[in-house]
């Protein structure tokens, strides 16, 4: 162990000498046949995608698939979850389906003089099917070539090794286990071998790669699924656009593939939002600023509460209520429809500077959800005509921002904006992934929504939905869970025709105090439970971390969701009611988000959820998230503990038209009972931090927009 | 998930956004979906047109039909296809908001001393610019290097900034046509390097310091605007 860690030492030392000149980036969008960054064909390389990039990459050779999504967390860290499929490789399957996680870290910028290097673990949680790290360089020379040298452990230590570092048993579905776990004890051990190729641009939308591999396909040549004769890969890569890049190679000298990956980056909209210019901010007439004639006269107070509701909503904004005085001017709004809090506060200021009279110099704007007051914003009138057209962060520096309780006198709702009624139809979609005898089923369904906002905080939401189409009923996997039944049996509530009530609930929000917030909720929450459940929230608006605790007490629903409950006794186990968490959010700098929960979970198991994920301005998020409780691998069942990765696209990235609306749905590499937890509507987190300080502040540019 | 799959759910998102209604004004209308394709349809389909003679026609118009104190200008982008008159309708200090004659779409220009200074609703906005050293020269029609910086808005709602730094030079006298008759005028040029992207901007300047015509960089979407004094 010891020689073996310093090894590694040595050799991170060798590359890490002091550098001479200026670092670059090495970046590409292409990705290898394991769908992570790369330029070469089967090894990796030390470069990185662009920041915040996303790609899908499948790869096919003779009876090979591999299925990746990367995303370059930040610009030296990239995650990938895989999912393969491989014909013949056991006799259990006619395809064996796996997935995988990799890790890459680059180490290194490349120097004028000096490579950049990076480390990677492949299939790192996974079953260990295709398990192998690394320790990579590549150099850029002159504009079009990149060449790259590295060391490989596991698969990528098979072939021709030249020494090894403690012992490291080969791959064997004995093995295997529950699978999807760590496997500390083998990272980096074993034989070792060197790898290395070249690529090179020859137009910008066409590169060729050259490489000498060091993994040998050892499992696979056993299985006589492949035969890896020849260490030497070919490839010829055609970028058609920015998101789309097609490669075709030949691998081991015996097989032809070929890879089609789309890529885009969250930072890139598919449609560049184009809405309607704000108005002016309108320049006070000094001389008029003593004026106060119209403060006397309730008619005109009424004219100008009527015109700024009038012009908050044409801008798509909700006007909830106004107070206006001599000197200040407040007004009350809810956010329905930018993406950035900053751009709806900045719209309303600027109709506040063009409909108050001069004599108004202080202007509040007070954005609630749901009825509930969160954030406070004050600025001059002064200012906001002197910054108008100032370098943006002028103007965030000479706002204020205030918990709306610790504020106090908040406009009050005025008379007709509840009770307030909205619906929808739409389309929705449920979905199952990674069954292995088909990897992906789904339902499409027609949902009805109505929300019925009494006001004050109570909300009233119902979504009932009817199956149209799809091949989530095809399901019939037998549940082996060892743990009571908390979600193993999902498949068997999806793909219910309907109509099925997918939430029905009634809800309180309120302020209980200056940074404190509560919840109580009574009904149906989701498809599988309903029941009662309370929170408090503790989120100051300028504060980047909040505290919160939830109980609840929960009742099994019946799998047609109608109004009836089931029984809690299961096969695996009696369901118990009670379940909750305490939680930390924390908003690290540039968008990145770290949130616990700890406690008991559905199944009466305890632990924490440990959650990481990347929110852009724009609405997109990609994270993930594991879950570690006190069930053992061996009692949670196939993939050892519950992990996966969540996502939300914003639909006005695609569109270019404004719209807080978009997709956001969770992927499990296998949904199993351990670590589980009911999802409750109107969670707090999500509602108070939108509009506070830091997100109001990380896109300010767009006060101005 | 294979390709084939990945690309059916994109399609049933597509069709989840573009199906749904809603009495939620404050949620995205499908009706204003439609609108949007049938305009990038018809656009395409369009006829090229002459936006000279447009401009044109339309500044005619627009002369004869306004106070003859109203300011008028006329402005192309070419690069995105936007031909305008336009009219003052704000000021604030220095600058001056100006949008189009004879339509109320929601689309500005700032100038600031007759320089573009921002753009609003337009396609890659320029947010705001840092240009009182160009100016300088630019209106006492003197040469020197002087830095300027243009800022946008990125994809995730970030300002970023373009920092140029700028070669003022004179060029020749011209005459600029304007409705109270023809100004003599002296070219100015300014030549702008950064990094990664150089332009020249021309101005035609008075003896006064007024910006009379100019061809000036917006951006990298909005190209070159070419703006005129009418009166």
């Amino acid at each position: 162990m010891i020689r073996r860690f310093g090894l590694i030492l040595t050799l991170l030392a060798a590359l890490m000498l002091p550098t001479f000149a200026n670092e670059r980036s090495l970046t590409t969008t292409v990705t290898n046949s394991f769908g992570v960054p790369s330029g070469l064909i089967d090894m990796p390389t030390a470069e990185m995608a662009p920041d915040g990039q996303l790609s899908i990459n499948v790869s096919h050779f003779s009876g090979y698939t591999r299925n990746t999504a990367t995303f370059q967390l930040t610009p030296w860290l990239s995650g990938s979850f895989r999912y393969i499929g491989i014909d013949d490789l056991t006799p259990l399957f006619d395809i064996y389906y796996d997935r995988s996680f990799d890790i890459r870290l680059r180490l290194m910028e490349e120097t004028d003089y000096l490579p950049g290097v990076a480390i990677g673990l492949q299939d790192f949680l996974g079953t260990g099917v295709l398990s192998g790290e690394y320790i990579v360089a590549t150099k850029q020379f002159g504009e079009r070539l990149r060449a790259t040298g590295g060391v490989g452990w596991g698969r990528l230590g098979s072939r021709n090794s030249f020494g090894s570092l403690g012992s490291r048993p080969g791959f064997s579905f004995e093995g295997v286990g529950t699978g999807g776990n760590f496997r500390f004890s083998e990272y980096f051990s074993g034989d070792m071998a060197l790898f290395g190729g070249f690529s090179y641009d020859a137009t910008d939308k066409i590169s060729f790669s050259a490489e000498y591999s060091s993994d040998a396909y050892e499992f696979e040549n056993q299985q006589g699924v492949f035969d890896a004769d020849s260490p030497f890969n070919f490839a010829a890569t055609y970028k058609a656009n920015d998101n789309l890049i097609f490669r075709l190679f030949s691998v081991y000298g015996q097989e032809v593939g070929l890879t089609v990956n789309v890529t885009l980056n969250p930072r890139q909209p598919a449609t560049e939002t184009q809405g309607p210019a704000p108005l002016p901010v309108a320049v006070r007439d000094p001389a008029r600023i003593k004026e106060l004639g119209w403060s006397t006269n309730p008619i005109e107070q009424i004219a100008l509460s009527s015109q700024l509701e009038k012009f908050i909503e044409q801008e798509g904004l909700t006007y909830i209520g106004a107070d206006i005085t001599d000197r200040t001017a407040h007004v009350r709004i809810e956010n329905g429809i930018f993406q950035s809090e900053a751009q709806a506060l900045g719209r309303t200021m600027r109709i506040m500077s063009r409909m108050l009279p001069p004599s108004v110099e202080t202007f509040h704007v007070t954005v609630e959800s749901n009825g509930l007051p969160l954030m406070t914003t004050t600025m001059s009138r002064t200012d906001l005509e002197r910054l108008e057209y100032e370098k943006e962060d002028l103007a965030l520096q000479a706002a204020s921002f205030s918990d709306s309780i610790r504020f106090g006198d908040v406009p009050e709702p005025k008379a007709d904006v509840y009770p307030n009624f909205t619906w929808s139809v739409s389309p929705t979609l449920r979905f199952s992934a990674f069954d292995p005898e088909n990897p992906f089923r789904a339902d499409l369904r027609i949902k009805a929504r109505g929300n019925y906002d009494f006001g004050q905080g109570w909300l009233l939401n119902g979504a009932v939905s009817v199956r149209v189409l799809g091949n989530l009923g095809e399901i019939d996997r037998p549940v082996n869970s060892q743990l009571p039944f908390v979600r193993t049996t999902i498949a068997a509530y999806n793909y219910r025709f309907g109509p099925t009530i997918d939430q029905l609930t009634l809800t309180k929000l309120a302020r209980i105090a200056p940074d404190v917030y509560g919840r109580a909720s009574i009904g149906y929450f989701e498809l599988m439970y309903a029941g009662v459940s309370g929170e408090v929230l503790w989120k100051p608006v300028d504060s980047r971390l909040a505290l919160g605790v939830e109980l609840n007490y929960v009742q099994l629903r019946e799998q047609d969701q109608r109004f009836g409950f089931a029984s809690h006794t299961t096969p695996g186990g009696t369901i118990p009611h009670v379940n909750g968490h305490v939680s930390a959010y924390y908003e690290l700098n540039n968008g990145y988000q770290a949130n616990v929960h700890a406690g008991r979970y559905l199944a009466g198991d305890w632990g924490a959820t440990f959650e990481f994920s990347r929110e852009f301005n724009n609405g997109w998020q990609i994270g993930a998230f594991a879950t570690f409780t006190d069930v053992s691998a061996e009692q949670f069942g196939e993939g050892s503990f519950d992990k996966g990765l969540f996502f939300r696209v914003p639909f006005s990235w695609i569109i270019g038209t404004e719209t807080k609306r978009g997709y956001s749905n969770i992927i499990r590499p296998v949904q199993r009972d351990g670590g589980q937890r009911v999802i409750v509507p109107n969670r707090l987190y999500d509602i108070v931090s939108e509009p506070h300080r830091a997100n109001v502040a990380s896109s300010w540019g767009k006060f101005w927009k | 998930m294979t390709l084939k799959h990945s690309l059916s759910l994109f399609a049933l998102l597509g069709l989840m956004v573009l199906t749904a209604c809603t009495n939620d004004d404050t949620r995205l209308d499908p009706k204003q979906l439609t609108t949007i394709v049938r305009e990038s349809i018809s656009q395409r389909n369009a006829p090229p047109r002459d936006k000279d003679a447009i401009i044109e026609a339309a500044s005619r118009e627009a002369l004869s039909l306004t106070s003859p104190e109203d300011p008028l200008a006329s402005i192309q982008f070419d690069s995105v296809g936007i031909a305008a008159v336009l009219r003052e309708i704000e000021k604030n200090g220095q600058h001056t908001v100006w949008a189009a004659w004879g339509s109320s779409d929601r689309k500005s220009i700032v100038t600031k001393n007759g320089m573009i200074a921002a753009t609003r609703g337009l396609r890659k906005d320029l947010m705001s610019s840092e240009a009182d050293a160009v100016l300088d020269l630019v209106r006492n029609r003197k040469e020197g290097n002087v830095p300027y910086t243009l800022r946008y808005l990125d994809g995730d709602f970030v300002i970023i900034e373009a920092k140029y730094t700028c070669t003022v030079e004179r060029g020749y006298d011209k005459t600029v046509a304007l409705a109270t008759g023809p100004v003599p005028a002296l070219q100015m040029f300014s030549s702008c390097v950064s990094a990664n992207r150089q332009f020249v901007d021309l101005f035609l300047v008075d003896r006064s310091g007024r910006i009379l015509e100019m061809r000036q960089w917006v951006g990298p979407v909005l190209g070159f605007a070419y703006m005129s004094q009418l009166r």
